[in-house]
């Protein structure tokens, strides 16, 4: 689940935003205070693994009472699920929405995949491939590789994003795959680069024995 | 492993046997041996067939025991069920290397499957470094080894590919032929079922008279091993690879699902690319490279100056190099006055990169005298000068040739082949790699930037 990939991706040292499991409104209520307004609350349940399409996402929340209310509507989608819950987690600014994938390919085993995130992820299949483990030259000559490398070096409303924290994040999921031989496969989606850090906004790992998971 | 260390036994032979000659002229029997014979091969032919006396000039053996002396090589040209048998008897008569001709193999399915690990267990037995089966053969022109079944004779030089295919391995060869490129050794795989592209790949790496590689690739087992290997010998020798299949890209599944994305083509080029190599869209451009960097110094950096006197051609350039990363920045004021003195003080043009000379560029003396000035500014890598084929205005190749040096020059002679055919020889011997095409003379450019950056 989203959390726990989360939690483990933080405990490699990778930028999450933090996301916790809250098991009635009021704790949703003091995490999100704890967190500090707007928060970001979703379901979390094997059954509804695409979220946002199941509308289990609810963006942007601020106040202690629109809390309570949104952890009720949550609850509630997923009440059929005994394991089912609802987490919290910060709202996080907007940035530049980029992918980070690893997979194991039978010709080339561990590979990472890095590209634009959301919608023109999809349109124009915009993905660069790197075969794990990669050193720093290799993790930055990701960013002239893709046809959207406008998104990282600036363009229209968006500053140029921190390459340095985004080579650092590549690094890291380098070394984490290489000290994870059961790792199926796994995608930061999205990954937001700003103009200082980057942060993990939702992750979702698939291990061979069970898996840590999220969308 | 007696496959591998037996692969000089295969380049370089003493002697040749080729099993399955024959005196029918459409056979691929007879021209193996024709091949061998056309290509002037230094060492001893036996061909071997149970009736025959002579062939093409040669005795022929009855059988392989009765060669006079053991051969380093046998050409097996007889249908798959008889290779069997035939590399038998080759492993009991010492035999180290061998070129199984024959298609019926895996690739006709199981039953071809089963006869080929027969072969192989046959190759084990015995150590033989086997090539194919499935396979056109392999060349080396240092020992004029011609051991496919199309005659050819080649000029030498430094460049050895590895083909997954016999038809993609011609077209190189042919281009190769075209361009005035040399062949050091070639080799087209086959089925691959004892010496791998890996294993030719490693031998060509350690290969003194081998001074850069050319592959081309369907598909193997073990891609990252492969890509790997060639990143190490790319750090000494250029590796250029042709991966066909770019159709697989449609199969793509969205970045979301990056499970599925199972050996498509991007991927194979991106891995390509964090070793080194040079990836290429087709054929020829495996062979424009390889001439490139072979022929010219490497550039050390990414800025190019274009010399010429056609402005369209100039612009494709930027067009093409621009793609890859390459930038045209203006001459410097030093460089701005030293082609007005080339020129003229009011010269009819604009003094700017790319430099179109115009009607003074028609002569070959001025542009070797602006091609000097351009080369001298350390603003510029890489100098592209483009020249149209004329009766009276002859190409600058002597100009261009004096002017060779640290910094590479690529010539871009507008022209029929036969045109500059002679210009190719005077053009290469000063190190000035020449092509007949802008799209060659642009990827022959961006191969020594990419090689002279050491890739990526």
């Amino acid at each position: 689940m989203e959390d726990e990939a989360k939690d483990w991706l933080g405990r490699a040292g990778i930028p999450v935003n933090p996301t916790r499991l809250c098991r009635d409104s009021e704790e949703a209520v003091a995490c999100a205070s704890a967190f500090g307004y707007p928060v970001v609350l979703k379901v979390r349940s094997e059954l509804a693994l695409h979220k946002s399409e199941a509308g289990g996402v609810h963006l942007n929340i601020t106040g202690d009472e629109a809390v309570r209310r949104s952890f009720t509507t949550l609850r509630d989608l997923v009440r059929d699920d005994p394991q089912g819950g609802v987490t919290v987690q910060p709202m996080a600014p907007p940035g530049a929405e980029l992918i980070i994938g690893v997979f194991r390919d039978a010709q080339f085993g561990p590979v990472l995949a890095f590209g634009p995130g959301g919608f023109f992820a999809e349109l124009y299949r915009d993905v660069a491939f790197r075969l794990l483990p990669l050193e720093e030259a290799a993790a930055r000559s990701l960013f002239s590789s893709i046809r959207g490398q406008k998104l990282l070096t600036g363009f229209r409303n968006l500053p140029p994003v921190d390459t340095g924290a985004l080579v650092r994040l590549i690094l890291a999921v380098s070394a984490l795959v290489e000290q994870t031989p059961n790792l199926v496969e796994m995608d930061l989606n999205p990954v937001t680069a700003y103009r200082e850090g980057v942060l993990v906004l939702d992750a979702r790992a698939v291990l061979e024995e069970g898996s840590v998971e999220g969308s | 492993m007696g496959q591998t260390s037996n692969l000089s036994a295969l380049f370089s032979p003493r002697s040749v046997a080729v099993l399955g000659a024959t005196a029918e002229v459409g056979r691929v029997g007879y021209n193996i041996l024709a091949s061998l014979i056309y290509g002037g091969f230094t060492g001893e032919i036996y061909p071997v067939h149970p009736r025959l006396t002579e062939l093409q000039g040669l005795k022929v053996y009855p059988s392989l025991r009765e060669v006079p002396a053991a051969p380093d090589l046998a050409v097996i040209a007889l249908n798959e069920r008889a290779t069997v048998a035939a590399l038998e008897e080759c492993g009991r008569c010492g035999v180290r290397a061998a070129v199984c001709l024959a298609g019926g193999f895996k690739e006709t399915g199981p039953a071809g499957a089963q006869l080929e690990a027969e072969l192989v267990a046959v190759a084990r037995r015995f150590g033989i470094a086997l090539v194919g089966p499935n396979t056109l053969g392999m060349i080396n022109t240092c020992a004029n080894l011609y051991a496919t079944f199309y005659p050819l004779r080649l000029a030498g030089g430094g460049v050895s590919l590895i083909s997954q295919s016999g038809g993609m391995g011609l077209t190189m060869l042919y281009k190769a032929v075209d361009q005035g490129l040399g062949i050091n050794k070639f080799v087209v795989v086959g089925n691959r079922s004892v010496l791998d592209v890996a294993d030719y790949l490693a031998y060509l790496g350690d290969d003194p008279g081998t001074r850069a590689i050319g592959l081309f690739l369907e598909g193997v087992d073990e891609a990252r091993q492969l890509v790997q290997l060639a990143g190490r010998i790319n750090r000494v020798k250029p590796v250029v690879v042709y991966k066909a299949g770019e159709g697989e890209a449609a199969a793509y599944a969205a970045l979301t699902h990056t499970g599925s994305m199972v050996g498509s083509h991007r991927l194979y080029l991106d891995a390509c690319r964090q070793y080194g190599l040079y990836t290429v869209n087709n054929a020829d451009q495996v062979i424009t490279a390889l001439k490139a960097v072979t022929t010219a110094p490497l550039a050390h950096g990414t800025r190019v100056a274009v010399v010429t006197h056609t402005a369209g051609p100039g612009i494709v350039l930027v067009d093409r190099l621009t793609a890859g990363g390459a930038v045209f920045p203006p001459f410097s004021p030093e460089t701005e006055t030293a082609v007005k003195k080339v020129m003229g003080e009011n010269p009819p043009v604009v003094i700017k990169n790319p430099l179109d000379a115009a009607g003074t560029g028609l002569s070959p003396d001025v542009i070797g005298e602006l091609t000097a000035v351009v080369q001298a500014d350390p603003a510029f890598d890489l100098v592209l000068v483009v020249f149209c084929l004329h009766p009276n205005w002859p190409f600058p190749s002597r100009q261009l040739a004096a002017l060779a040096g640290v910094k590479p020059l690529v010539a871009c002679y507008i022209s029929t082949l036969a045109g500059i055919r002679e210009e190719q020889d005077v053009l290469a011997a000063a190190g000035v790699p020449v092509y007949n095409s802008l799209e060659e003379a642009a990827c022959a450019a961006d191969a020594l930037m990419w090689f002279g950056k050491g890739g990526n």
